[in-house]
């Protein structure tokens, strides 16, 4: 009897220890499952949740938006929004956790920030490189991309990521009592900074914008836009980016780099041609909306 | 009660939460709200509303669905329709008791606990320390078009209206 137990227990572990296998988890989190779901899921946190993503990118907008004035005209930014969800619907991402968002700010500068999780901030400046819906319907679709493509929460250095998902975890699996708060916020504030920093100051790598511009043209043909108004919203800022200012001068790689990597995926796309009525409608609402921006 | 009888019912345990966690039927809601449509597009009816959390059934679908899209149920609020992907994780998402606004700790496990983390607590503590002012993000969200209006602008702009059905 003994040894059918034996027999019995030792076929279970197999069971167990395969289980484990396809799911990528090690002994010590077998171990850590005798002692409760906590102390499971505390081992094997690899990245940011959709939620902890939302409470990054709200605190990374908000840090934008104290230094940065708002221009406050509902008609622009509600445009702005039911574009970006039509926008976002053909995503890779339709979902985050708390939704796409976008506000104007109150600025010549030519400038763009997307918070992790989907709060989008565009300058006048930037909205003035557009001539029309489809270029509009271009810049957000760049905007969406580095948020699809979680750009911002990969500027969090991966020291701080990895101390701050281990944080994360160990609070998990406890009270999250007031020395747990003043640990995890501590390491929010520094990651916090992490992603405003390369958001303003050092801008993505020119290989991360380029992934964007190329997630853009795709969103940009699935919704129905044409995505050669891409390289004329460029061209645009090609001609007003001033050599040494703060914004995508300083943040963006050249637009005629960014040109020719646009106009070589489209080499390969058939032309789009939108039919006069809806054209005279786009444009109609465009000029309603942002002809004065 | 031998001690090899304790390692049995041990084993026996962990390998019925190994299995449960493992159940690719089951899904949870990973946002804090999601549509269940009548058909798999952003634009199809709206069946019912799942939140942060749900643990919903994923059903058998056409072979010609969208991938990006689940069929879903969930009995308790006797709802079954489409939702994104995007939506979705396999992970299940436990809610602490009294936690309004739910938040989960763990992120590639298969289990998450909800209530810690990144939070409200983390937020309200960050906000007293420094000089972030979180009014106009507040505001953004109040900007959140409703899916007649989504879909009359993509109509009226001879864009595509499937909503991601394609």
């Amino acid at each position: 009897m003994r040894n059918c137990i034996r027999t019995l227990s030792l076929a279970i572990l197999t069971l167990v220890f395969s289980s484990c296998a396809s799911m990528n988890l090690n002994v010590g989190n077998v171990v850590a499952l005798g002692q409760g779901v906590q102390q499971y899921q505390a081992a094997s946190q690899t990245e940011f949740t959709p939620e902890q993503e939302y409470y990054i990118g709200r605190a990374v907008a908000a840090n934008i938006l104290s230094t940065r004035k708002v221009f406050d005209n509902k008609a622009a930014t509600g445009y702005l929004n039911v574009l970006e969800r039509a926008l976002a619907i053909y995503s890779d991402r339709p979902e985050t956790f708390g939704g796409y968002h976008v506000l104007i700010m109150d600025s010549d500068e030519i400038n763009a920030f997307s918070a992790p999780g989907g709060l989008i901030l565009v300058s006048r400046g930037l909205l003035r490189c557009a001539q029309n819906e489809d270029e509009v319907a271009a810049i957000l679709a760049h905007e969406t991309s580095h948020v699809v493509l979680k750009h911002g929460l990969n500027a969090i250095k991966e020291s701080r990521k990895t101390e701050a998902l281990k944080n994360l975890a160990v609070t998990s699996a406890n009270t999250l009592g007031g020395s747990n708060v003043q640990q995890l916020t501590d390491i929010f504030k520094d990651s916090i900074g992490d992603i405003v920093n390369t958001m303003v100051n050092n801008g993505y790598s020119r290989d991360l914008e380029f992934q964007a511009d190329q997630m853009a043209l795709k969103i940009m043909r699935n919704a129905g836009y044409d995505p050669r108004a891409f390289e004329g919203m460029l061209k645009v800022m090609e001609v007003r980016l001033k050599p040494g200012g703060l914004d995508f001068a300083k943040t963006h790689p050249d637009p005629k780099d960014r040109i020719e990597k646009v106009d070589q995926t489209l080499a390969g796309w058939p032309t789009v041609t939108t039919p006069a009525k809806a054209q005279a409608v786009r444009q109609a609402r465009y000029q309603a909306a942002l002809g004065s921006v | 009660m031998s001690r090899v009888s304790l390692a049995v019912a041990a084993c026996l345990m962990m390998a019925a939460a190994a299995a449960f966690a493992a159940d690719p039927s089951q899904m949870s809601v990973q946002v804090e709200q999601v549509k269940v449509r009548a058909t798999p597009s952003a634009l199809g009816s709206i069946v019912g509303t799942l939140a942060y959390g749900d643990r919903v059934t994923v059903l058998d679908q056409p072979s010609d669905a969208p991938q990006s899209w689940r069929k879903v149920s969930m009995v308790e609020k006797g709802i079954s329709g489409w939702v994104s992907l995007s939506a979705l994780t396999e992970k299940e998402i436990k809610l602490q008791a009294g936690s309004q606004n739910a938040q989960t700790g763990a992120s590639s496990g298969e289990v998450a606990l909800a209530g810690k983390g990144f939070s409200e607590d983390v937020e309200k503590q960050y906000k007293s320390e420094g000089n972030v002012d979180y009014t106009w993000v507040d505001r953004m969200k109040g900007y959140n078009p409703t899916d007649d209006q989504v879909a009359r602008f993509l109509q009226d702009g001879g864009l595509n209206t499937s909503g991601g059905a394609q």
